[in-house]
């Protein structure tokens, strides 16, 4: 099931063999902690991604494991060495296991 | 210092390369926090290849942004599998971690972090070979001027 | 005689209205408050938050709402660039000043046949950023001709009065202590030219008007709703204070 979060994905289309690229991503949560109140006093229940993986293709290039101690509409920035053309993807799960994906395709010449 | 020079003074220094500032290699290290203690144990930490860089003065502790990089070749023999953050003043004090591939060919990332209260943060790579490298960053966080009073 | 002469110049001079409006202080962003990271924040076309909702405003924007109806861009072909820099305005069909937030939702109305969006909701907000963003580097340009004059001093004389239970104005942390430091902050002028502004505080993009009702809370006084007239009359009155600044939607601040 996909969600309807906004995802920003900054990456170079083109890259050279070897070349070691910088990859920004951005994701629209609140990253809600579970530790803030309501104008009531109640608790507001955590709702956290907890999980991202980019890969090129099949194999994982970079993983994070997010926590409540992520900000809110988590930016992750990472690096990725470049050895031929594919797709990246992109993927950003949930504590309930909702996903959310993008992808960058990367030309390597 | 009064509070206002000191945040006088550090905006001052912050207006020019504000994220270029960098930390000693032994920065005061006191003890282990209990979060990394439970987490690595006896296991030996050197402080020697990881750079923090951290506004020494969060504008607000909601979104403190935070840049890691460690020398490291990230070859199939000699690379960086694991950067783990924490913020031992924090309710849960493991921020993120990072799992990193050769493929990824540097270990440098940049994430923005919650923090609860001023303290000190810490970060823990772990090499290929399970060695662990070490890094400490003072962070101070402030009271914004007026509180909500509604989310 | 000296006391009749003297009482017929001060009625004179307290009688007469000037026919020109004061000058605004000179004008500072509030991004020169803010930290340099989160001025480099507001700044970077790519990482800066507030740009999640400009993005899905962008395909609210330009996305048809049903079968049958018309999508925004359909009409407005130009992106409405430059137009949230000519508002608030006074509208004689509703006989009272229009913001953004809607004239977004009488188009939706009138033209889309939908219904309006609540105020604060994330459809709202993130057309409101879009447009917004649509008139970054322009400077408010407001009309404060005929009715809306009456709007202007009523949002000046707001700016200028003590509210709530800590019983401070909009000018005396805005004008009087610019610069000084309330706990952690260092006060600013108040100026409304970043919004709807990425506040950390909030951890979301939000409007103006949601940062008027949290200055109404600071000091302890009652908040009003989204849209209430007293808000749009200082929305008014903040425009024209902000004299040449350029709008800088979406901004960042704490």
């Amino acid at each position: 099931m996909t969600t309807n979060r906004r995802t920003r994905i900054a990456a170079p289309d083109q890259a050279t063999v070897g070349e070691v690229i910088a990859i920004r991503t951005l994701i629209s949560h609140p990253m809600e902690s579970g530790f803030r109140r309501d104008a009531t006093g109640r608790a507001i229940a955590r709702d956290i991604l907890v999980r991202f993986e980019c890969r090129f293709e099949d194999q994982l290039i970079f993983a994070a494991d997010l926590a409540p101690g992520t900000a809110a509409n988590p930016y992750l920035s990472f690096h990725y060495r470049a050895e031929r053309s594919g797709t990246l993807h992109f993927l950003w799960r949930d504590q309930a296991g909702v996903e959310t994906r993008d992808r960058h395709a990367l030309l390597v010449l | 210092m009064t509070t206002a020079t000191r945040r006088q003074l550090l905006q001052g220094l912050a207006g020019t390369a504000l994220m270029l500032t960098v930390r000693p290699a032994r920065a005061q290290v006191v003890a282990l926090p209990t979060p990394v203690a439970e987490r690595y144990g006896q296991r030996p930490i050197a402080f020697d290849r990881v750079r923090v860089q951290i506004p020494p003065l969060a504008e607000n502790g909601n979104s403190v942004p935070v840049r890691v990089d460690v020398d490291s070749p990230m070859s199939d023999a000699d690379y960086i599998g694991r950067i783990d953050v924490y913020a031992p003043a924090n309710p849960v004090p493991h921020l993120i971690g990072f799992e990193l591939t050769p493929a990824a060919g540097r270990a440098r990332l940049e994430t923005r972090i919650r923090l609860a209260d001023s303290q000190q943060l810490w970060v823990v790579a772990e090499a290929h070979d399970g060695q662990l490298l070490g890094a400490v960053a003072d962070v101070v966080v402030t009271l914004a001027a007026c509180l909500d009073s509604f989310v | 005689m000296r006391f009749w002469f003297c009482s017929a110049l001060l009625l004179g001079l307290t009688a007469c209205r000037p026919a020109v409006l004061p000058e605004p202080p000179k004008p500072i962003s509030g991004a020169r408050f803010q930290t340099a990271d989160t001025q480099a924040l507001q700044r970077d076309p790519f990482a800066n938050p507030g740009l999640l909702w400009v993005d899905r405003g962008e395909a609210l924007f330009t996305a048809r709402p049903s079968e049958s109806g018309q999508a925004c861009v359909a009409c407005h072909e130009d992106k409405l660039q430059g137009a949230a820099a000519s508002l608030p305005r006074f509208d004689t069909d509703t006989g009272g000043l229009v913001n953004v937030e809607m004239a977004i939702n009488n188009c939706r109305q009138a033209r889309q046949g939908l219904p309006a969006l609540p105020w604060e909701s994330e459809d709202l907000l993130s057309l409101t950023a879009y447009v917004a963003a649509q008139s970054a580097g322009l400077p408010f340009s407001v009309d404060l001709s005929g009715p809306a004059r009456a709007h202007w001093r009523a949002g000046q004389r707001y700016f200028h009065t003590r509210v709530g239970q800590l019983n401070l104005s909009c000018a005396n942390c805005h004008e009087q202590f610019v610069g000084r430091q309330l706990r952690g902050d260092t006060l600013s002028q108040g100026q409304s030219v970043g919004y709807p502004a990425y506040r950390f505080e909030w951890q979301s993009l939000g409007s103006l008007h949601r940062r008027l009702q949290f200055c109404n809370s600071g000091v302890r006084a009652e908040p009003r709703s989204g849209g209430h007239p007293i808000y749009l009359d200082l929305e008014l009155y903040l425009a024209w204070r902000a004299g040449s600044l350029p709008l800088e939607a979406p901004a960042v601040r704490r």
